[in-house]
């Protein structure tokens, strides 16, 4: 199979024709960095390769550095690339054509964003450009597809050429292999350590480049304005969205709305999954013949990857907000509103929409954090982000502030609410903190300067909206359903297995039926009493009684250590209040009496405990896997958990001593 | 670069950040004897924008103020 790169600066429609040629939804936005990784995906008998995008062949991040490798054996190959410039950048693009031109591998130049040119009245004189470059040039819309069987053309008739090279006569003498390593080298090691001779090639190589390519242009390119018409129309727009007050009012406003939105949409089809779940899980433990198989998998199974799906309404409505907000432009305005602020905690703008998504989920926040280039911001917000207030928090968060506030307020204030609102707070308060604090300390080189390109305003490619929704989503599931798969089955054999005998079970469910009341969750309540998780539960009770806590909740803290949310089922199954209803559990909860002190179990001192135990640990294991992916080091996710742990001890302790 | 008011265009005539800086600015074609055109600089925020081939980029006014010009009035 014939394998085509494509190849070309940030945000000049790459992931659009790759999507149009291979179907496959590479995600697409109107906002730079979007391909983070290399894709593949085929077309007739062609393998495509998506590459980043890369502003030059003088690399400045990893994502660079995958596609200035990739470019290489393209042209040591003499395998075809095809250049995607967007219309509106001629003059930028083709310098970095001119360089990938150098390198002598077989191109087609596509110039994409044709509308917009007939829009801006430009005209480009493609078959003079063509010889002037010495390679076919096609103008393209690749999201229409306009233009689309000019590069098939190509393709099937294999007219990629080796273009004119702009400023390679110097190594005349060398073969094409030897020139293109040694050229590569060469930047690569000057690129290490930049002096003030380095900097003069380097200087020197990009003036003559611009030099070549303004003649070029000058001959080919008519332009009937010095702003295209959708230049200035982005400048309208920026006047309102970037205004002092009114760009502030119009930014809360519009994530109000996204959030807004979140939690009101998502609501019933989460209802659907969650019944659905218990559903199918009513039916398994009916329908199985086999005890155990019946238990692992309405207990275990499905009790884990209903943790998982039913956060999927969320996560769509979310990533397909953001996706509107991404490609209409909108993102970068967001970062420029911010930027200042988040300065301040050693973030910058571009952190701002994944530390918003971190309210929905860390998992597609952290995933989302690749397209920040600094690497002491990035890894600060990997490690800071998961304290923001996630929804797998709410159901904990729900349970334990009905338990500290049993009245319901009257009016349109309601204390629980405040009280909500306020450990959202602490979430956004200790993330910035945290954040500050891993960007001083951490030994990793910081880029000197930072940049953001601003978009032009475009109305969003809705398919690719959807699509971009739908492949996070997949990914999301897929990542996490791994992992809680895993756990799930873990948890699962740790509650239901015990180093006793069931008759040592049975004895002690009937002394405590004799002096209690009776039933089938009390069997359950001393089975798990006496599971492996319950002496888990008893071997943490001394380090857990500062903090007001007994081995009960103890094994909570265990079971939802792979997942937070598990944390109110697995009171209601402790308790043995034998439903999942609210009401019954937190009456429950409400009652239950300590019986070393006489006091409420669940009083104000261990409730407040427990929601700032919550509101610091790190109780997901996805996103300790997503960490360390990301991260690429099991240090920096130990390091995460253990320090949350640290810090979640330490506030529940505080909360248990202050109240 | 601050100086420059909205709208109006400056030819770069220094840079004085360091050289893995100036050459990040290079790969975006920004360098001694460019042409930009500013958009603006709130003063709440940080960043002052300008658009040079085409391309619309914010640098944060510290890294801008940096970026010595010449004013550009066309005839």
């Amino acid at each position: 199979m014939n394998s085509i790169g494509l190849v070309g600066k940030p945000n000049s429609g790459k992931s659009s024709l790759f999507n149009l040629l291979t179907g496959l939804h590479q995600k697409v936005g109107n906002y730079s960095g979007v391909t983070v990784e290399k894709k593949e995906g085929s077309f007739k008998n062609y393998q495509i390769t998506d590459l980043p995008g890369l502003n030059s062949l003088w690399i400045d991040t990893q994502d660079e550095q995958i596609s200035q490798t990739a470019i290489l054996q393209h042209a040591n190959n003499q395998q075809p690339l095809i250049f995607v410039v967007n219309g509106n950048q001629l003059n930028g693009g083709l310098i970095l054509f001119s360089e990938i031109a150098d390198l002598q591998a077989p191109l087609c130049l596509v110039i994409n964003y044709k509308d917009e040119l007939e829009k801006n009245e430009t005209v480009i004189d493609t078959v003079t450009l063509s010889n002037q470059l010495n390679c076919e040039v096609i103008l393209m819309n690749s999201v229409t597809g306009e233009g689309l069987d000019a590069l098939v053309n190509v393709m099937e008739n294999n007219k990629f050429k080796t273009p004119n090279s702009f400023c390679r006569s110097q190594y005349d003498t060398l073969s094409d292999e030897a020139i293109n390593n040694d050229y590569i080298n060469r930047l690569n090691n000057l690129n290490k350590n930049i002096d003030e001779t380095v900097f003069t090639k380097i200087n020197e190589d990009f003036a003559q480049r611009q030099l070549l390519v303004n003649n070029i242009i000058t001959r080919t390119v008519k332009e009937k304005t010095v702003d295209s018409k959708l230049m200035l129309k982005t400048k309208k727009w920026d006047k309102v969205l970037l205004h002092p007050i009114w760009g502030v009012f119009i930014f809360l406003a519009v994530m109000l709305l996204v959030f807004q939105s979140v939690f009101t949409f998502a609501s019933i089809p989460m209802d659907w999954i969650d019944a659905g779940f218990a559903s199918l899980s009513d039916w398994s433990s009916n329908n199985i013949g086999i005890p155990w198989l019946a238990d692992l998998i309405s207990n275990g199974i499905l009790a884990g990857f209903s943790g998982v799906l039913i956060f999927i309404p969320q996560i769509v409505i979310l990533f397909f907000l953001l996706g509107v907000l991404e490609h209409t432009g909108y993102l970068s305005r967001i970062s420029h509103l911010s930027d200042r602020f988040l300065q301040k905690f050693g973030l910058s703008g571009k952190s701002v929409i994944p530390l918003m998504s971190s309210w929905a989920c860390a998992i597609p926040a952290i995933m989302s954090a690749r397209m920040i280039e600094d690497p002491k911001e990035r890894m600060a917000l990997i490690l800071a982000s998961p304290l923001m207030t996630c929804s797998a928090r709410l159901p904990v968060y729900t349970i334990l502030i009905a338990i500290l506030i049993p009245q319901e307020g009257t009016g349109f204030f309601d204390i629980r609410g405040l009280l909500l609102l306020g450990l959202y707070m602490i979430g956004v308060i200790a993330t910035l903190i945290v954040s500050w604090f891993i960007h001083k300390r951490i030994q990793l080189k910081s880029e000197s300067l930072w940049t953001l390109e601003m978009p032009l305003y475009r109305m969003p490619n809705w398919r690719n909206v959807f699509y971009n929704a739908y492949s996070k989503t997949k990914s999301f599931v897929v990542e996490a359903g791994k992992i809680i798969f895993i756990i799930s089955i873990l948890l699962w054999v740790l509650a239901s297995f015990s180093p006793k005998s069931d008759a040592f079970i049975d004895k002690k469910f009937e002394e405590y039926s004799s002096i209690s009341r009776t039933g089938k969750i009390e069997r359950e309540s001393i089975a798990l009493e006496y599971s492996y998780a319950g002496y888990m539960g008893k071997f943490i009770e001394p380090a857990i009684i500062p903090l007001g806590y007994d081995w009960k909740i103890g094994i909570a803290l265990i079971t939802s250590f792979a997942a937070r949310e598990v944390f109110v089922g697995t009171l209601a199954t402790i308790y043995s209040v034998g439903s999942e209803e609210e009401k019954p559990v937190i009456n429950k909860l409400r009652t239950e009496v300590n019986m070393q002190t006489g006091e409420l179990r669940f009083n104000r001192s261990t409730s407040i405990s427990l929601l700032l135990f919550y509101a610091f640990a790190l109780q997901c294991m996805s996103t300790v896997a997503i960490v360390k992916k990301e991260s690429a080091s099991w240090k920096y996710a130990a390091l995460q958990f253990f320090g949350f742990l640290a810090l979640a001890y330490f506030f529940a302790l505080i909360g248990y001593r202050l109240f | 670069m601050l100086k420059l008011k909205d709208g109006e265009k400056g030819i770069i005539t220094s840079i004085r950040l360091d050289y893995n800086a100036q050459k990040k600015l290079l790969t975006y074609g920004i360098g001694k004897g460019s042409l930009i055109l500013k958009h603006y600089s709130p003063e709440f925020s940080g960043l002052c924008n300008f658009s040079i081939n085409g391309r619309s980029v914010s640098l944060r006014k510290s890294d801008a103020a940096l970026i010595d010009l010449v004013k550009f009035v066309e005839e």
